[in-house]
């Protein structure tokens, strides 16, 4: 084998005691070709390890300065080396240098020992301790030539010390040397002191040997029975023994104690990045610099794997693991604590989660396996937030229920004050006759009364309703999106597990608990009734001030529906599972509902409560029909059809159209029913508001100033509008809302309304001709007329003109306000002064002859005058009477009875005119009777 | 201490120092080149050395590897090593984006201590074999070294890629510098040393 040939060294520099690894060619074909190592003149053979012909491994000696690294071999003889190793010193000596040698003491390491055993003190690299020469001017070549079979070490019978004063010593002034002489002189004789310890030690091996072989001659000799021969020798031996062991064991000691004293400062040296680690972490950490963490974890976690199995028995190795794991332990802790620091974005939690798996991560390496059911950092941020979700919901409803109180008793506070305005209000604004003036005034009353209702509104559960609203939506997308990461698996570095079926039920558990909570709180907020106190949590009790007022109810209702619809729709397209989302629905469907009866109800409580005591109400307008005939009316049916609209559009912008998602709300027959019975309710009170008026329950307010009988006209005349066009319209509407079941509504509507229509059509009629028929007996026997003894007849007589003349005073009402009425209304009047006048003459016992022409002519003017409003059964009465009257004497006052007649009707000219016009053919007519028979 | 047992004619040495953060494969480089072995281990280096012959275009030249500490904690001594270097593999490791952000200051330092504009260098990017996990696309890297007008040379220090070439091409672009400085730049030197005398005149 050729020259061993060292081409690497590392490290190339080094305090004493450095391990280094040695490579190069030819180093040896097994552990013991291996002669010697010298590194930089030092011998570290005995620590040398020989690990394959291209490396070596040992630990340098006490050297200084760079030297070669020379390997001998027994195959290949001493080589060279094209790297050198630089020995570097500290000035007080480090605790890497040996303190001894250590021999191991199997066999083969004995022999090598006594191969060795020459080393003594002599040997020490510098004996004459005078600085040593870095700087050589010649070349070994130089000393193999001059100097050829010597050597430098003392030890041998070679040794040459011209050559070993010139390597060594070359620059060395004489004095120098002198004094180097003395010290060596010196400490020879201090050495000799121990001497023979330090020889057994230098040479232990040597004399281990040696025993052996006195052992075995004793044994021989003894087999030869003269064991006295070798009895002083072995007593000696024996005794050499002894110490032998002592030193041995003293050496053990302190080898021991060196060795895990070195062995610490190893550690601490190759560790002592780790043991900065927590302080670093701790800086780290306020930088929320988890990645350098990271890195840094995994570094000294590999660095930690790579150590022997010696340093791993170090309790200082275990300690500086403790630390390093107690340290991410704390790094785990407080992402945790940061991760359910809420609010926060889904990605600065996928942030902090990802890095606690990679810290677990790195912490199982270790433990080889991964707990199945280990803690999942994602679930346990995901029931925390729900935690503090749903605590969150609470408070904000909690806030607004407190807002609400102090508003409410503010309000109350308020309220005394306003009812003195209102006051001065209603006495300021006089009645005005004059339509303009009036409906002027109207205009700003209404619009002060609007304020009014405004500040009333309850802005505070509109207010809440928003922000929960709100911030459930905005936490719970983030939620959801937390929640689809967890699900998806979507964190870098976590091992998937395969009980996804359970984990998605889990997380849909949590989510559910989420939407149940906020629709309990929504329903007890509004719609307090349909929500089962039995069934919830006691913190979802607590009770809103204002509860039962539908008013206040009415006015919060559709925009508690829209702002919770808007959110459902935006929660309903996170594409949530329909069964989570079920109380959601089921909540929106409750609220529609009941915001359709309450906006339903409205109406015709504010129809019964004030339709008809507002001054527009009043205001008088004309209606004209399609066959042109004309009538007056009030605002009262426009005003309710307003209101029956207003709530209706109300409806179908809040409520009526389905969005997606959401349950139909017609399905349910029930329901539909009752928003029917809902609508009917509003147009029945619109009729029990004008029966009101019509049967005095309820009397006019101040500022209306009209006689019975026009407001009798007036309620009739806006029934027929209401019949003809308000309702009509309405029920388009409401047909077009889809609503159901509402046919039955307008049948029993429009019966309502004829049948009401008909009773104050009789009213008037009644309430018209009662004054008249009640004042024909009087002004019949007027002036104490006596018919059975009377003068001849001058004229008609009075109570005739009076008739006419009041019934001209019906007539020109009617003719104002409903000309269609004319014909039925004067039809029946006549027919009820007929039958009266025919009651009272029945009643004459006798005419005399005045009387009997007086009575003639005074009915047939009646009778002239009336005849376009005769009926038969008039016709029929007229007759009876006239066959009461003795006629015997007509014929010979035929002439004065045409003059009087002839007057009569010269005179009466423009008031008979008025009847002998054809009254607007109508179908009305009166059918007092048929009523009065049912 | 070479030189004393090669009398006769000295091969000309090569002086390359491996340079590049900590764990990017610079040992690894270097044993594989030099040893034809691959160590899976990492141990974090101080400073190795190694040289050997090696036959560069026919020529018999040595190779002298400094292989230095990518650790930060032995980042002040690099100063030193650094000045002794006549030619620099400036590596990083394809697999962690950081060891290539860092480059430019290693390059800073190697241009300060070396007191001059230009230095045969060659940006190599190490572990090639680890495609999958490769953090440092190859455009970028050769944009970085068009920029410094260095070759980049993808290697693998597990799979021999490209380790002979990374370290030929180098002793070629050393050789190259030499030649030159000993034809022209001698003439400027002393054209600096007369300006310079001139001047304090
Ligand atoms: N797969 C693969 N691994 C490599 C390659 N090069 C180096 N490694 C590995 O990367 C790790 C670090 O390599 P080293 O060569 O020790 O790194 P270094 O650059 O010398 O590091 P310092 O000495 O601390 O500066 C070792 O575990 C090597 O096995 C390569 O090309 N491919
Ligand atoms: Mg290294």
């Amino acid at each position: 084998m050729p020259k061993p040939l060292v081409t690497g060294i590392s490290p190339k520099e080094g305090y004493p005691g450095t391990k280094v690894i040695i490579r190069g060619e030819f180093l040896g074909k097994d552990e013991e070709d291996l002669v010697a190592v010298i590194i930089c003149g030092v011998d570290c053979t005995i620590r040398a390890k020989w690990e394959k012909e291209s490396r070596i491994t040992t630990y340098t000696g006490f050297c200084k300065g760079k030297g070669d690294i020379v390997i001998v071999t027994n195959s290949g003889g001493r080589g060279t080396s094209s790297v050198g190793f630089q020995g570097l010193v500290k000035k007080n000596i480090g605790p890497y240098e040996e303190t001894c040698t250590w021999v191991d003491e199997d066999s083969k390491a004995l022999l090598t020992g006594l191969k060795r055993a020459a080393v003594n003190e002599l040997s020490h690299d510098n004996p004459l301790n005078i600085s040593l020469d870095d700087s050589s001017k010649y070349g070994m070549d130089f000393f193999d030539k001059e100097f050829p079979n010597s050597s430098i070490d003392m030890t041998q019978e070679n040794f040459n010390a011209s050559r070993f004063l010139l390597e060594n010593y070359q620059n060395a002034k004489f004095e120098d040397l002198r004094q180097g002489l003395e010290y060596m002189k010196r400490n020879i004789g201090s050495k000799t002191i121990n001497s023979t310890d330090n020889l057994l030690k230098n040479n232990i091996s040597s004399f281990m040997d040696a025993i052996k072989i006195m052992k075995d001659i004793h044994w021989l000799s003894s087999n030869d029975k003269k064991n006295e021969f070798t009895r002083s020798i072995e007593l000696m031996f024996k005794d050499i023994l002894k110490t032998a062991h002592r030193i041995y064991d003293q050496d053990l000691a302190s080898k021991d104690r060196a060795d895990m004293i070195r062995n610490s400062l190893q550690i601490l040296d190759t560790y002592k990045s780790l043991i900065y680690f927590p302080q670093n972490v701790d800086k780290w950490l306020k930088l929320d610099d988890y990645e350098q963490i990271i890195t840094s974890y995994k570094l000294a976690k590999m660095q930690l794997s790579k150590a022997e199995p010696a340093t791993r028995k170090s309790t200082l190795f275990a300690q500086i693991k403790k630390d390093l794991d107690s340290s991410v332990l704390e790094v785990q802790k407080h992402i945790l604590k940061k991760l359910i620091q809420f609010p926060s974005s889904p990605d600065e939690q996928k942030f902090l989660i990802e890095n606690y798996i990679s810290i677990e991560n790195i912490i199982a390496i270790e433990g080889n396996k991964r707990n199945e059911v280990a803690f999942n950092p994602a679930w346990y941020c995901l029931t925390e937030e729900k935690k503090w979700f749903i605590q969150l919901m609470l408070e904000c409803r909690d806030m607004h229920i407190a807002d609400e109180k102090v508003s409410l008793a503010m309000k109350q506070s308020d309220d005394s004050n306003n009812n003195n305005s209102k006051q001065e209000q209603k006495n300021s604004s006089d009645v005005l006759k004059d339509g303009k003036n009036l409906s002027n005034n109207i205009l700003n009353n209404t619009e002060a009364s609007k304020i009014q209702v405004m500040t009333q509104i309850p802005h505070e559960r509109n207010k809440f309703i928003e922000e929960l609203c709100q911030m459930f939506f905005d936490i719970f997308t983030d939620y959801w999106r937390l929640g689809s990461m967890y699900l998806g698996n979507l964190f870098n570095n976590l091992p998937s597990t395969n009980n996804d079926s359970i984990k998605a039920n889990e997380y849909h558990g949590l989510v559910g608990e989420i939407l149940e909570t906020f629709c309990n709180i929504v329903r007890a907020a509004f719609i307090p009734h349909t929500f089962d106190k039995s069934l919830a949590n006691t913190n979802l009790l607590s009770e809103w001030p204002i509860q039962h007022d539908a008013q206040i109810i009415s006015q919060i209702l559709p925009h508690c529906l829209k702002v919770c619809r808007l959110c459902a729709q935006q929660i309903f397209s996170l594409d949530i599972q329909p069964k989570q989302f079920e109380c959601v629905k089921i909540l929106i469907y409750d609220l529609r509902c009941e915001c359709l009866v309450t906006l339903l109800s409205q109406p015709t409580r504010e129809i019964l409560a004030t339709l008809g005591f507002e001054e527009p109400d009043w205001i008088v307008d004309r209606d004209v029909d399609s066959e042109n005939n004309s009538c007056l009316i009030t605002n009262l049916p426009s005003r309710f059809e307003a209101k029956f609209n207003r709530a209706l559009s109300l409806c179908k912008e809040y409520v009526l159209d389905d969005k997606k998602g959401e349950k139909s709300l017609f399905k349910d027959p029930v329901f539909s029913k009752k928003i029917a019975m809902l609508l009917y309710g509003i147009s029945h009170a619109f009729m029990k508001r004008i029966n009101r008026f019509m049967s005095k329950e309820d009397s006019l307010p101040k500022f209306v100033q009209m006689s019975r009988s026009k407001l009798l006209l007036y309620l009739y005349n806006n029934l027929t509008v209401c019949k003809r066009k308000a309702l009509p319209n309405i029920w388009q509407t409401i047909a077009n809302h889809k609503y159901q079941q509402f046919d039955q509504v307008i049948k029993e509507s429009k019966k309502n309304l004829k049948e009401l229509q008909d009773m104050l059509l009789k009213q008037y009629v009644s309430e018209a001709t009662k004054p008249i028929v009640d004042n024909i007996e009087s002004n019949l026997y007027a002036g104490r007329y006596d018919f059975s003894e009377c003068s001849a007849p001058l004229t008609v007589r009075n109570y005739v003109k009076q008739i006419i003349m009041s019934l001209l005073n019906i007539h020109s009402e009617l003719f104002l306000l409903n000309k269609s009425l004319i014909q039925a209304v004067l039809t029946q009047a006549v027919k009820e002064i007929y039958t009266k006048l025919f009651s009272l003459f029945v009643n004459i016992p006798n005419f005399c002859v005045s009387a009997a022409i007086q009575a003639y002519i005074d009915i047939f003017c009646l009778k002239e005058t009336f005849k376009l409003y005769t009926s038969d059964e008039s016709k029929e009465i007229l007759h009876k009477i006239l066959k009461l009257i003795p006629s015997n004497s007509f014929e010979q006052n035929k002439s004065l009875m045409t003059k009087l007649i002839g007057d009569f009707e010269k005179g009466m000219q423009p008031y008979l005119a008025v009847f002998h016009t054809q009254p607007p053919t109508s179908s009305v007519n009166i059918s007092l009777q048929s009523n009065e028979n049912k | 201490m070479t030189s004393s047992q090669n009398g006769k004619k000295q091969a000309p040495i090569y002086k390359v120092i491996m340079v590049g953060s900590g764990g990017v494969g610079k040992s690894a480089l270097t044993l594989q080149y030099m040893y034809d072995e691959f160590v899976e281990d990492y141990e974090p280096t101080k400073a190795d050395s190694y040289r050997k012959k090696v036959l560069l275009d026919g020529e018999e030249v040595q190779i002298d590897i400094l292989d230095t500490a990518g650790q930060e904690d032995y980042a002040a001594i690099r100063d030193n090593y650094f000045r002794s270097g006549e030619g620099f593999l400036l590596v990083f490791s394809i697999t962690e984006q950081e060891s290539f952000d860092v480059l430019d200051e290693f390059r800073e330092q190697i241009l300060r201590v070396k007191n001059a504009e230009d230095v045969p260098l060659i940006l190599i990017g190490n572990k090639s074999d680890l495609q999958n996990s490769r953090q440092v696309r190859q455009e970028v890297a050769t944009d970085k070294a068009n920029k410094w007008l260095k070759p980049y040379i993808e290697t693998s220090a597990k799979t021999r890629d490209n380790v002979d070439k990374a370290f030929f091409d180098l002793m070629r672009e050393i050789r190259n510098r030499k030649l030159s400085e000993n034809n022209k730049p001698t003439g400027n030197r002393r054209d600096k040393k007369k300006k310079k005398k001139c001047t304090i005149l």
